[in-house]
């Protein structure tokens, strides 16, 4: 963990039951109290869905917490993906607009870009796939995103596996056959 | 790889894509960075369709990305800057961003260092450049901000012409001051607070000013520039 105001960094070990080793994996911070890890991939490639939830206590004198999260409901649970983006937002539809997190895009487990949209509540542990309207971003993986004006979900960038990168833009000469 | 920003309407459930105006834009690029401060959004490095990994901030303001219009800018870095780098975190935290590891150019080494940006105004900035604008942000500063800059255009003999866009600092007790000389202990020239854009000012021609806003909430100064005299005196007496 990093000091913010003094710039040092301390190691620090977790107690509770840690995610397997992964990459491309999104982490969220929730009200400082505690951080969500979802899907992401092994070193063998092989794209989760699972999450954990890491219970950050509060002062540096807490031993953080891994607990691994029970889904509420399997059914919802998003395809298994990597290089998504993971992003707390307002829950609008929900009384009092509690926190929740949204998930977008990312590379299946077939290697194929995602443009799907999934909602999940902080407080039941489920979640709810979104059937927005309008015209959906193209799918995408490695793509950015935050919360905008407490009430937007800005995405920019990110790319297409499927597509060769020097063929991805116009204008750039091809490459050598 | 995409360089187009879509939003998604939490409250109406709905996509939009926006249509960016302007000539510069970001290259399309995946495993760069977002965040939001206040009303601004800043994008950073990630790796570009040829494979290059980049280190290139930009923003934009998310009233105009709503508004159908966005127009992205190239913020001036008044510091180092990290190096080229993608898959890379990144967050908001009090009004500065925070930025930490990544893969970097040299055969993707992995890197493990951590950068702060202040958007706005931080410490002491020198400016050097013949002409430029500047601004302590949008938005509140931070509290016991103390930001200088220090104007010395790198070009000799030129004199210094600053104007003023904008002023707005909310508490009497914050102040801008200016100083004509390279330290705050040089003569007071001119000291301003509230909203009324003071008038130019053109200090003693030794090329060096020096500003200080006051300390604490609310200031915000936009559009200061160092404008060289168009007719510098090529013999300066000593």
């Amino acid at each position: 963990m990093l000091d913010l105001q003094t710039g040092a960094w301390t190691e620090r070990n977790a107690d509770g039951a840690p995610p397997t080793a992964r990459r491309g994996a999104s982490f969220v911070v929730l009200s400082q109290k505690s951080a969500y890890l979802f899907g992401g991939e092994s070193a063998d490639r092989v794209r989760r869905q699972d999450m954990f939830l890491l219970h950050l206590g509060s002062g540096s004198s807490t031993v953080p917490r891994w607990e691994a999260v029970v889904y509420g409901d399997l059914l919802t649970v998003p395809p298994a993906r990597t290089e998504h983006t993971a992003t707390v937002v307002p829950l609008f539809e929900q009384a009092g607009a509690p926190l929740g997190m949204i998930i977008f895009g990312g590379m299946d487990g077939d290697s194929r870009p995602l443009a799907d949209l999934h909602e999940f509540d902080f407080d039941t542990w489920t979640w709810r796939e979104l059937s927005p309207t309008g015209t959906p971003p193209t799918a995408r993986k490695g793509h950015a995103a935050c919360l905008l004006l407490n009430s937007l979900l800005a995405v920019f960038g990110g790319g297409n596996p499927e597509v060769p990168a020097v063929h991805a833009e116009p204008g750039w000469p091809s490459p050598p056959p | 790889m995409y360089a187009d920003v879509a939003l998604y309407d939490l409250r109406r459930n709905s996509w939009t894509q926006t249509t960016a105006v302007g000539s510069e834009l970001p290259a399309g690029r995946d495993g760069h960075s977002m965040v939001a401060i206040d009303d601004t959004v800043y994008i950073f490095g990630g790796v570009n369709a040829k494979g290059e990994k980049m280190g290139d901030l930009w923003a934009f303001n998310a009233y105009s990305a709503v508004s159908g219009q966005l127009q992205w800018s190239r913020p001036t870095p008044m510091s180092d800057t990290p190096a080229p780098r993608w898959g890379h975190a990144a967050l908001a935290s009090v009004g500065t961003l925070l930025l930490l590891g990544g893969s970097g150019t040299e055969d993707d080494a992995l890197l493990n260092d951590a950068w702060q940006m202040t958007a706005g105004c931080s410490g002491n900035m020198t400016l050097t450049a013949a002409r430029g604008a500047f601004t302590d942000g949008a938005g509140y500063a931070l509290n016991n901000l103390d930001c200088r800059w220090h104007m010395k255009p790198a070009v000799a003999h030129s004199n210094v012409l600053l104007f003023f866009s904008n002023l707005d600092i909310a508490d009497p007790n914050d102040r801008l001051s200016i100083y004509d000389g390279d330290t705050v202990n040089a003569p007071l020239l001119a000291s301003y607070t509230g909203s009324t854009i003071p008038p130019s000012v053109r200090p003693s021609p030794h090329g060096a000013i020096a500003l200080r806003p006051g300390l604490g909430l609310g200031l915000s100064v936009r559009g200061l520039t160092p404008d060289p005299d168009p007719n510098p005196n090529p013999n300066p007496s000593p």
